[in-house]
């Protein structure tokens, strides 16, 4: 039975009556809030009032009157530690703080008077370093109208020269360091001019924002739709019917892929009977002697040809079956002997040759009389024993001097045959 | 700079920020002065500021005195025109009779008329009784005493006007610690912004403060009369324009009326009286019906747009040339008022016509005393300027939380209507304006500001102690309270 010590309707038997009459239906009871017995309640807390400081961090010893839960052991702390939970938050700004001597010897400044600096300091330690209230707050009477940027810059500059002192900068640790950076690289102008343009793009019009809101939206968009627009674009490559390659075209992009390609075709292609590729100039065998070094008539041409080759690179390497002309350039015979271009189409002989050898070798025959023979036929042709400068061209006309040299020789030896013979058959004839 | 915690970053549920000390707070307004303890979050006094004067100087103050017709009794106000207190004297009285009739304990009857004094002790040669009057006077001559009082003020409060506060609260009361906050400050705490642009509508003023981080930005405080006052001028105005004139009989001059019809003269029996009431009083009940008027009908053009300005409401397939805003609202049900005398009547488009005048300058009904408005003291203007006055960086957030707050500005539709035309001058910007949707939150938005800002366990630091006047003296509260 609970102890409800309000009063309340006692609830309505049920009359025992006799089986005839129907019985009442017990009413149905209110819902009571049931208080707990007093005894399990048990004490409630007790509260005392007191004088207290109010907070830590006053100059005075101001007292407040508060409510606090009484203490339930027997020591009462006369101070309570609720101001000290409040005292971390009364936090002060960190502000430089110089004397006259400091200030005269690091701190001049042309506009800046000591009294403006000194009130500058004051008001960003009242304003909580907060800059907007710092500059609404500033009105120093002598001053002229300093703006958010010169305030700011004199108090980087201040603050910078007196963490400077205060630490030098060789012993300084990276985040003071860096804070010494920052304010030191601080460029009123800079800012200023960023406030323009923050303030020319507040103030933009509606049809501005109206336009860049839809491009937004569009770009937004877009790169939502880009991965279904992916997935589409193949689905239709695949639909379409073109070539698959079953290997991987990728390997040949760069320029010394297609240059290898081009070598390994070039080689295959030689074995074969006929071959139908033309070796061009650039065939690959990488030689000592790039273009501009080999001999030639003229240099006039040298830096078109010079940058040629390297501006069309490898692709030109590969050449149509159907040009005769292996020279990237079509060259009229004029300018093929203007510029000195020969087109070498013999097999050159493996090891090193020197070209002065075409024009010293013929000379020298098997025998030493043969030698001495064709020396003495080309000293009465007033072909020179030494020619310098074995130049395509006199090597060709060496060689021709040097075939009808043994034409004539071949002549002489069938002439004195011929005589001897002639002169055998004279005796003969004679006896 | 200072490492405080970020503005962003909620505190945790054990950092309970309140240490209620039990302080007073106090803030007088021109039309109401409200007082209550910090901590609670309504006002438990609040008393009109107006005041009845009788001839014998005597001074009646609160609403049981005041609406009270009597024939010689003027009715007065301690404020001027432009919000800042010029009577100091009843001014004082009236705060303290604000704090003494409902808050603080009744003061103990002086000895001189308790009755225990008044057989026993010998009488002296002028038959006075010799009492005991150094306790009971110092009980009965301060009954601030205990408490701490915290009490706000209007932005741009002259720094003389503020020293002769903390001189009446500290030498005339007693209080052991004060501070004054401005108003625009602490409808925003009452908000929990630290960042924001208060508009505060009020009876005689309406004002503009940009507060940054806790702050008030002193340059940004601006003020115009469009207020409470200005737009029951408005309402006469319209009144008289129309035809017939619209009869405005305030409640002690009606002894029984019956009801009639629409727009027919009513038929009510009025009151005689032999001395008839004085005009200030008359003006003050008529301004009473004019607050019901302004509560049930008046409502704003909620924009977009002026309300003269061509309708963009799809709604309305008719988009002739002439179409305006006003034919949208002309369409709209006008909205019924009756007199207390039984004269009632329909308004349709008056009702948004008077508070036009707030936003746009060319739609105001002239009056006498004032023929034309200038363009700067509309509301949208008066933001401007005042935004104009603050850092660039700091605009944006400031839009972002504009708060309305203030009894005249629970006018219907108010803020959709500073909304849209502030979103209208300043496109780019996300423009918020924040109105809190319970209307004694923003009535007394200041005075719950003040309550937060009395509770909070950081804002003791704060306090100008009674010791710190005695050595600085009144200058302090230029120092410490900005």
């Amino acid at each position: 039975m609970d102890i409800d010590p309000a009063p309340g309707p006692e609830p309505a038997q049920p009359q025992p009556r006799s089986t005839a009459l129907p019985r009442e239906a017990p009413r149905p009871q209110p819902k009571r809030f049931k208080k707990t017995s007093i005894r399990s309640r048990g004490r409630s807390a007790r509260w005392i009032s007191r004088e207290s400081a109010a907070a830590t961090g006053r100059a005075d010893n101001l007292q407040f009157r508060r409510w606090r839960p009484a203490p339930t052991t027997g020591t009462d702390s006369t101070d309570s530690p609720i101001p000290d939970k409040f005292a971390r938050y009364n936090v002060k700004p960190e502000v430089p703080v110089y004397d006259n001597e400091t200030y005269e010897k690091h701190l001049i400044h042309q506009e800046w008077t000591k009294e403006e600096t000194d009130h500058l300091v004051e008001i960003y330690r009242e304003c909580n370093g907060k800059w907007p209230v710092i500059t609404d707050h500033y009105s120093f009477a002598d001053g002229p109208n300093r703006s958010m940027e010169d305030l700011k810059s004199r108090f980087y500059s201040v603050s910078a020269a007196i963490l400077q002192l205060n630490t030098p900068i060789t012993s300084m640790t990276a985040p003071e360091y860096t804070l010494y950076e920052t304010l030191s690289n601080f460029n009123p102008k800079q800012e200023a001019s960023r406030k323009q343009l923050a303030e020319g793009h507040l103030y933009r019009k509606q049809n501005e924002v109206d336009e860049e809101s839809v491009l937004l939206s569009e770009l937004q968009r877009i790169m939502l739709s880009q991965a279904t627009i992916d997935t589409e674009r193949e689905e239709l490559r695949r639909r379409l019917d073109y070539p698959h390659a079953n290997t991987n075209g990728y390997q040949y992009t760069t320029s010394q892929a297609l240059t290898q390609l081009w070598q390994q075709l070039l080689a295959a292609d030689r074995m074969k009977k006929n071959q139908r590729l033309r070796p061009t100039g650039y065939d690959g065998f990488p030689t000592a002697t790039p273009i501009s070094a080999r001999p030639r008539d003229s240099n006039a041409g040298l830096p078109d040809s010079a940058t040629m080759p390297g501006r069309r690179g490898t692709r030109d390497s590969l050449p149509s079956a159907a040009s005769q002309n292996a020279l990237p350039v079509d060259l009229s015979k004029a300018d093929l002997q203007r510029f000195g271009v020969v087109q070498n189409q013999d097999k050159l002989p493996g090891g090193v040759t020197f070209a002065s050898d075409k024009l010293s070798k013929p000379r020298i025959a098997k025998s030493t009389i043969q030698t001495d023979k064709i020396a003495t036929i080309l000293q009465h042709a007033g072909v020179p024993e030494l020619i310098p400068l074995p130049t395509p061209a006199v090597v060709e006309q060496f060689d021709s001097i040097m075939s009808k040299v043994h034409a004539l020789l071949d002549m002489r030896k069938l002439k004195d045959k011929e005589e001897q013979e002639l002169k055998v058959r004279e005796a003969e004839a004679g006896q | 700079m200072a490492s405080a915690m970020p503005p962003t970053q909620a505190p945790a549920n054990a950092e309970y920020a309140g240490d209620e000390i039990n302080a007073l707070v106090l803030d007088p307004g021109s039309y109401t002065t409200r007082a209550g303890f910090a901590g609670e979050d309504t006002p438990k006094s609040v008393v009109p500021t107006s005041y009845g004067s009788l001839p014998s100087g005597e001074r009646l103050f609160g609403e049981n005195a005041i609406h009270l017709p009597r024939p010689d009794m003027e009715i007065r106000n301690p404020y001027n025109s432009d919000g800042i207190v010029e009577d100091w004297d009843t001014a004082a009285r009236l705060w303290e009779y604000s704090i003494t009739s409902r808050l603080t304990g009744a003061k103990q009857t002086p000895p001189t008329r308790n009755g225990l004094n008044d057989r026993t002790g010998p009488r002296d040669e002028n038959g006075d009784v010799e009492m005991e009057m150094e306790q009971a006077e110092d009980q009965q001559e301060q009954p601030l005493a205990e408490f701490p009082l915290l009490m706000s003020e209007a932005p741009w409060n002259p720094t003389k006007a503020r020293e002769k506060t903390m001189e009446i609260a500290m030498e005339e009361w007693g209080v052991p610690a004060f501070f004054l906050a401005k108003t625009g400050q602490l409808a925003a705490y009452s908000q929990g912004k630290a960042t924001a642009l208060v508009v505060d509508v009020g009876h005689r003023n309406t004002s503009v403060t940009a507060l940054w981080e806790g702050m008030v930005l002193r340059k940004s405080i601006f003020h115009t009369h469009l207020a409470g006052s200005w737009l029951n001028s408005q309402i006469r105005a319209m009144f008289a324009t129309l035809s017939p004139p619209v009869p405005l009989v305030p409640h002690y001059m009606v002894q029984s009326k019956q009801p009639v019809d629409a727009n027919t003269p009513s038929a009510a029996t009025y009151t005689t009286f032999s001395k008839p009431p004085t005009a200030s009083f008359r003006q003050l009940e008529e301004d009473r019906v004019l607050t019901s008027f302004k509560e049930s009908v008046v409502q704003a053009w909620q924009g977009p747009g002026r309300l003269d300005s061509p309708s963009t409401n799809n709604a309305n397939n008719n988009s002739s040339a002439g179409y305006t805003n006003v034919d949208y609202a002309k369409g709209l049900p006008p909205k019924p008022f009756e007199m207390p005398d039984g004269w009632n009547s329909v308004f349709g488009i008056e009702r948004f016509k008077v508070a036009e005048g707030l936003f746009d300058h060319r739609a105001a009904y002239p009056t006498p005393t004032q023929p034309e408005l200038k363009g700067e003291s509309t509301l949208p203007s008066l933001l401007s300027r005042s935004l104009q006055a603050c850092d660039v960086e700091t605009r944006a957030p400031l839009l972002n939380n504009v708060i309305l707050t203030g009894a005249g500005s629970l006018i219907e539709k108010l803020p959709e209507r500073l909304q849209s035309d502030l979103q209208t001058m300043f496109p780019n910007p996300k423009v918020r304006v924040l109105a809190n949707s319970s209307a004694p939150e923003r009535k007394f938005g200041s005075w719950v500001g003040g309550s937060v800002l009395g509770s909070l366990g950081t804002f003791h630091q704060m306090w100008v102690s009674r010791q710190e006047y005695g050595e600085f003296g009144a200058g302090i509260v230029e120092k410490r309270c900005k």
